[in-house]
């Protein structure tokens, strides 16, 4: 049975990483935009979840100037995976067809 | 890591609702640069007729004329993949395999008739008939790949991956074995 990652409790951090599996580089000021977080914020959760390998960040350039570009890992991607099976069985529980 | 806390039902529905909104908001707003498709279109007639010049007369200029069609085609897809990127902040690998080095089944299989017409008909000194090829191959391999992007966009997650390793070697093996065959032929 999946379990639930608890690097992922919080809603910002589930999110954060679940657009992160939607593309393979998202720019860090097009991520702030879409969770509408400030920099600190983000820059806070993405030192965090790179800490447990579950993104990765690099400096690149976007449109000209200096940017940081964030990615999902295999870590990442396996963690959020399993968390998402474990969302999905916890309503599975009460309803299965709402799985 | 495993925890001991768990989530309610409706948060766990809430979590899941909130992800999935935000990962199709965010692929519906992304913008394609402008003559995205029509551009590859053309790139892709180019090199698909300069190819057919190049394996059908066979002398030293028409195979300049094959290594300047791959050029264009090259040239177009790196610009509209940095505008794409420039203008989104966002870099998806599906695209750029699928959308626009047409691995995308209905590109590869568009790209691929179309060639073979081309050159049968360059061979035939039907030039009308290559452009003709040519032209409906980059208008199947632009359709291809906006059918990609629609597809995308209805699930990002499942469209968003790079094709592995070994499907775009063997890719470049069909692709390559296509091209010895061509040129045996002629």
């Amino acid at each position: 049975m999946a379990e639930f990652d608890l690097n992922l409790q919080s809603l910002l951090r589930f999110k954060l990483l679940s657009l992160l599996a939607a593309v393979t580089e998202l720019e860090f000021a097009a991520l702030r935009d879409e969770l509408r977080v400030s920099d600190s914020v983000l820059s806070k959760q993405v030192s965090a979840l790179a800490g447990i390998d579950y993104v990765r960040s690099r400096k690149g350039v976007h449109a000209g100037r200096r940017t940081t570009w964030i990615s999902l890992t295999r870590t990442g991607r396996r963690a959020l995976t399993e968390h998402i099976t474990a969302l999905r069985d916890t309503i599975a529980r009460v309803d299965p067809h709402l799985r | 890591m495993e925890s001991s806390w768990t989530p309610q039902p409706d948060e766990a529905a809430t979590a899941l609702g909130d992800a999935r909104r935000s990962q199709e908001g965010l692929a519906a707003r992304l913008r394609l640069p402008g003559l995205f498709f029509g551009s590859i279109a053309v790139a892709v007639a180019t090199q698909l007729a300069t190819t057919a010049v190049g394996l059908a007369v066979g002398t030293t200029w028409s195979h300049l004329v094959l290594a300047a069609g791959l050029l264009v085609f090259c040239a177009v897809a790196v610009v509209q993949l940095t505008r794409f990127r420039n203008l989104n902040g966002v870099w998806i690998a599906g695209l750029a395999h699928r959308a626009v080095l047409g691995t995308a089944t209905t590109a590869s299989l568009s790209y691929t008739a179309a060639l073979a017409g081309a050159v049968w008909a360059g061979h035939l000194d039907l030039w009308w008939l290559t452009a003709v090829c040519s032209a409906a191959g980059g208008i199947g391999y632009a359709l291809g790949g906006r059918r990609w992007f629609s597809a995308y966009r209805g699930d990002p997650v499942a469209h968003s991956r790079a094709q592995s390793r070994w499907q775009l070697l063997a890719f470049a093996t069909l692709a390559a074995a296509g091209v010895v065959l061509l040129l045996a032929a002629a």
